[in-house]
């Protein structure tokens, strides 16, 4: 055999078997950097039909986690795929380079603003730990193999994407979408700051849930109901309403009730401050009435909520009264049926006070204290007033049932402590005052989702 | 499932709070009047040139600016607002200060594709569309894919409390960034990604198959000059022809999958290739061809351009997700080629291959014979009656259409089987003869009696025919002495 064994045609290659990866990619990256290989694309592409994926900016405060990675991989193959396809596909990586969570690390390393350092020296700190992030997060994403213009990124902290952005803000302006408002928020007392919706996590939270005695100032309005057994009972009337943010009842100025739903009129036999009479939404009085551990009543009376409106009801810790006004959020899901109405910590309640006029109190300050002025509660911060407001509401006699309540509740993203709603002057983007949400709607139906299970091409099943 | 989630999100979200009380962002750069609270009427006027304020000296200019140096003596009637946007909007309006603005995006309308975790539609999705219509009455895309969340092997979120993190720095510093791509072209992006270790490991193992199937073909390609070696189509053996326009058909599928971004299905695809038509088949049945023909030969040379072939779409398939290793490949193939892959366009050579003399189905049925075939040699080779398969003759019975499509093979079904004999007979069938899955045939092996060729390893009764060569068949001789054996089928 030996013979021949010069005569076969054996194959041969310089071409490794093993990859030996992790040292041969970071020499290829160093050749294909200083060969400009991302420009080089671009000069051969030029005037190809573009193909344009647009970079969403990763926060420039981190290290880049497997998440990242998968982001970055996943759109490089499409660029590369689309400039084998003969597009030019450039692509521009970005950040996003403001915002609270680089507030929180500068203040942690150089104190808070206006304290041992200027603002001015504050935002330059900022801007500059920012940057070292964006060095660090680029040197990974190369790594990964991810060819882009890495050496002229975009950065929402350049000068021109600030005055650009305060361009855009003229625009939406000038559109007519912006709105000033006064209006409840999502606010974090640890950041001070209002919180946008994608900045808010859902967490199981025990609060302190609490049926609450709103007296009626006239019993007159017990005529308003249905009586079959010709008697009005006895002892005195209160709308009851339930809430698990008993640090909202200093800021209540209203009742809410549904016009369209029923409501009893209970007469409590045996209760625990003698015989009184009780309005809640017909379909929650067995509930209520088993939280309240009472068991001895019966229904005096009926009427719709409409029956109801404006009538005067006695602030449960203040010397002032509060109507009852109608709304539709007001459901028998849970509670009462009768919703306690806060303008100034509650969306819905906001809106609906709106349309009544009702003063939107905002006792609470940024920092979650009660403002000074607050009678009973000034200078508590609102989660340790729940037990002030409660005990207050025992002493009024205003306190029906009082039970710890476990629900799903706002919380804070960074600090993934609970917020609260809170009034504050603010600036909106409206989404009905110039049909923002309509247009939004109709874009919607022009875009390609994707994965989209709606078409049976990519159906999984 | 994106579309009617963010429609739902649009149809029931609340105004848009802007604002905040914060230091480190783009100013709100309003003027409102002290008594009414309404903005200053010249707005616009003035936000233009805040703008370019700003463009100088970036969100500190706003601040450092005194409200008189632009309002005069009207300054005392407006407030200054000390309030920043919120970062949602930054990010929101990229498209106004990226897509809109930089050169290599020529002023396209609209960004073709945004592409994030399916965490966005009511992030960077959200903000985008918001600001896009408010600001110029479009979505600033034309298409949004979303992609799951990274979870570990048993579905749990990532955490440093459950230890099952993993980071990319280390999977790069221990298996490689390919090793990474190739994991996420693989996993379904649809919904959960799962990686673990163990993930990636199997990720590893598919990398080395594509990579030895590489190698395959580029030590194949020793001395392939494609300039003056290529064979012609028109003058390929038919099994070499079909590979390509299997190739061919296979790039089409690739490219589609590309194109409707189903990595998945592009990195299986590939898989299948190297590890079934490629490297269960193919590869196996030219390794004679390539090791024991005419150097020169058309037999050879034919299997080359094939091998060709299909390297230079295979590294073009490769080079969106396994970019280093495509690069790789790239160089080490032979001919002349612009420095990087990544500059140049799918094989479009593939999409001129004419079809051959048989269909693929023909060829199709060829494979099952071939795997019946191996069923029956692997069972004689248990019974220890046969050691290799070239230690084998075989001998067909098949009905008659059988019979005819393979005897269309003539003499070279035998290397197609890789059997140093194949009969093909359409004569009722002796009892020794076994049956197989494929209806009405048969299959009787038998150990060859002839001698065995030094060269080819092939057991031929003209081993030693030729005085001067007394080792090796005529076949061999004519390779090595004369100007070699010629082939038309496999």
């Amino acid at each position: 055999m030996s013979d021949y064994k010069h005569t076969l045609n054996l194959p041969e290659t310089a071409f490794a078997m093993r990859g030996n990866l992790a040292q041969r990619e970071p020499k290829m990256l160093a050749e294909w950097t200083a060969d400009g290989l991302y420009q080089q694309i671009r000069q051969a592409k030029k005037g190809k039909q573009s193909f344009i994926l647009h970079d969403g900016p990763p926060y420039a405060n981190g290290n880049i986690h497997i998440g990242h990675a998968v982001n970055k991989i996943l759109k490089d193959i499409i660029v590369k795929a689309k400039t084998l396809s003969d597009f030019d596909a450039p692509y521009v990586p970005g950040w996003d380079c403001h915002g609270l969570p680089i507030e929180l690390v500068v203040e942690k390393k150089h104190g808070k603003p206006g304290t041992k350092l200027t603002v001015a020296q504050f935002r330059q700190h900022c801007r500059d730990y920012a940057q070292s992030q964006i060095e660090a997060q680029k040197t990974d994403f190369v790594r990964l193999g991810v060819l882009g213009d890495w050496d002229n990124p975009y950065r929402t902290m350049d000068f021109s994407s600030e005055a650009n952005i305060i361009r855009v803000l003229g625009r939406i302006i000038d559109n007519g979408h912006l709105q000033q408002g006064f209006k409840p928020v999502h606010w974090c007392t640890d950041c001070g700051s209002a919180l946008a919706e994608a900045e808010v996590e859902y967490q199981d939270k025990v609060s302190p849930a609490i049926d609450v005695r709103f007296k009626l100032v006239d019993e007159q309005l017990v005529d308003k109901f249905d009586h079959p057994e010709q008697h009005r009972g006895q002892g005195p009337v209160s709308v009851v309403i339930w809430t698990t943010t008993p640090w909202t009842i200093p800021a209540n100025r209203a009742v809410a009730v549904n016009a369209k739903l029923d409501y009893s009129l209970v007469q409590v036999e045996q209760g625990p401050n003698g015989p009184e009479r009780l309005i809640i939404a017909t379909d929650l009085v067995t509930d209520v009435m088993a939280r309240a551990n009472i068991e001895h009543y019966h229904a005096l009376g009926f009427c719709k909520g409409e029956a109801l409106e404006l009538a005067q009801l006695r602030h449960p810790l203040y010397d002032f009264s509060v109507p009852v006004i109608l709304g539709e959020h007001v459901t028998t899901e849970s509670g009462t049926g009768c919703v306690h109405t806060a303008p100034g910590h509650g969306q819905e309640d906001f809106v609906v006070g709106k349309q009544y006029g009702l003063e939107v109190a905002n006792p609470v300050g940024a920092n979650g204290v009660y403002l000074p002025d607050t009678p009973l509660f000034a200078g508590q911060h609102v989660f340790k007033a729940n037990d002030s407001v409660v005990e207050a509401l025992k002493v009024a006699g205003a306190l029906l049932v009082h039970k710890a309540y476990k629900h799903s509740y706002p919380h804070c993203w960074r600090h993934k402590t609970p917020i609260i709603f809170r009034a504050t002057p603010q600036w909106f983007i409206s989404m009905d005052k110039q049909g923002l949400r309509q247009k939004s709607l109709a874009e919607i139906s022009h875009t390609r989702w994707i994965p989209d299970w709606g078409s049976s091409a990519s159906k999984k099943w | 499932m994106g579309q009617q989630r963010i429609e739902k999100m649009v149809a029931g979200r609340p105004d848009w709070c802007i604002s905040r009380q914060r230091t480190w962002g783009v100013p709100i750069a309003l003027f409102v009047d002290k008594d009414t609270g309404a903005l200053h009427p010249d707005t616009q006027a003035l936000l233009e040139q805040v703008a370019k304020k700003v463009e100088q000296g970036g969100i500190q200019a706003w601040f450092d600016l005194e409200a008189s140096e632009l309002l005069g003596a009207d300054a005392d009637q407006y407030v200054k607002v000390s309030d920043t946007l919120d970062v949602w909007f930054d990010s929101g309006v990229t498209h106004a200060f990226v897509v809109d603005q930089r050169p290599e995006f020529n002023h396209a309308k609209q960004a073709d594709l945004y592409l994030e975790g399916s965490d966005q539609h009511r992030g960077w999705f959200m903000s985008s569309l918001m600001t896009g219509v408010a600001s110029k009455t479009h979505a600033p895309y034309r298409q949004v894919l979303t992609h799951g969340f990274t979870v570990d092997g048993e579905g749990r979120k990532m955490s440093k409390s459950l230890g099952n993190v993993v980071s990319p720095q280390d999977v790069m510093n221990k298996l490689g960034a390919d090793i990474l791509r190739l994991w996420v072209a693989t996993a379904d992006y649809t919904s959960e990604m799962t990686v673990s270790d163990e993930i990636l490991n199997r990720a590893a193992d598919k990398y080395r198959r594509i990579r030895n199937t590489a190698r395959f073909l580029l030590a194949n390609l020793n001395g392939f000059n494609p300039a003056t070696d290529r064979v012609p189509f028109s003058e390929m053996v038919e099994l070499d022809l079909w590979m390509v326009s299997r190739a061919a058909k296979l790039q089409q599928e690739i490219v589609d999958a590309y194109d409707n971004y189903q990595f998945h299905q592009v990195s299986q695809k590939l898989m299948n290739f190297c590890t079934i038509e490629l490297g269960s088949f193919y590869l196996d049945v030219i390794k004679d061809r390539q090791y024991t023909a005419h150097q020169n030969s058309i037999a050879r040379k034919s299997c080359q351009t094939a091998l060709y072939h299909i390297a230079e779409a295979m590294v073009r398939w490769m080079a969106p997700i396994m970019s280093f290793t495509a690069q790789e490949i790239w160089q080490a193939l032979p001919g002349e080629r612009s420095k990087y892959v990544f500059t140049d366009v799918w094989y479009d050579v593939l999409a001129t291959v004419p079809a051959g003399q048989f269909d693929d189905s023909y060829w199709q049925q060829v494979l099952q014979v071939r795997d019946e075939v191996n069923k029956v040699l692997e069972a004689a080779r248990r019974e220890d009656r046969i050691g290799a398969s070239l230690q084998a003759e075989v001998t067909l019975y098949a009905g008659p259409e059988l019979a005819e499509a393979l005897s269309k093979l003539g003499d070279e079904l035998r290397f197609a089987l890789i059997t140093s004999t194949a009969q093909v007979s359409s004569e009722p069938a002796p009892e020794q003869a076994v049956a197989t899955d494929i209806a009405g045939l048969k299959v009787l092996v038998t150990a060859s009696a002839a001698a065995k060729c030094e060269r080819c390893w092939h057991h031929r009764h003209d081993v030693g025919a030729d005085a001067a060569h007394p080792g090796i068949c005529l076949r061999c001789v004519s390779n090595v002495a004369g100007s070699g054996e010629q082939r038309k089928f496999a």
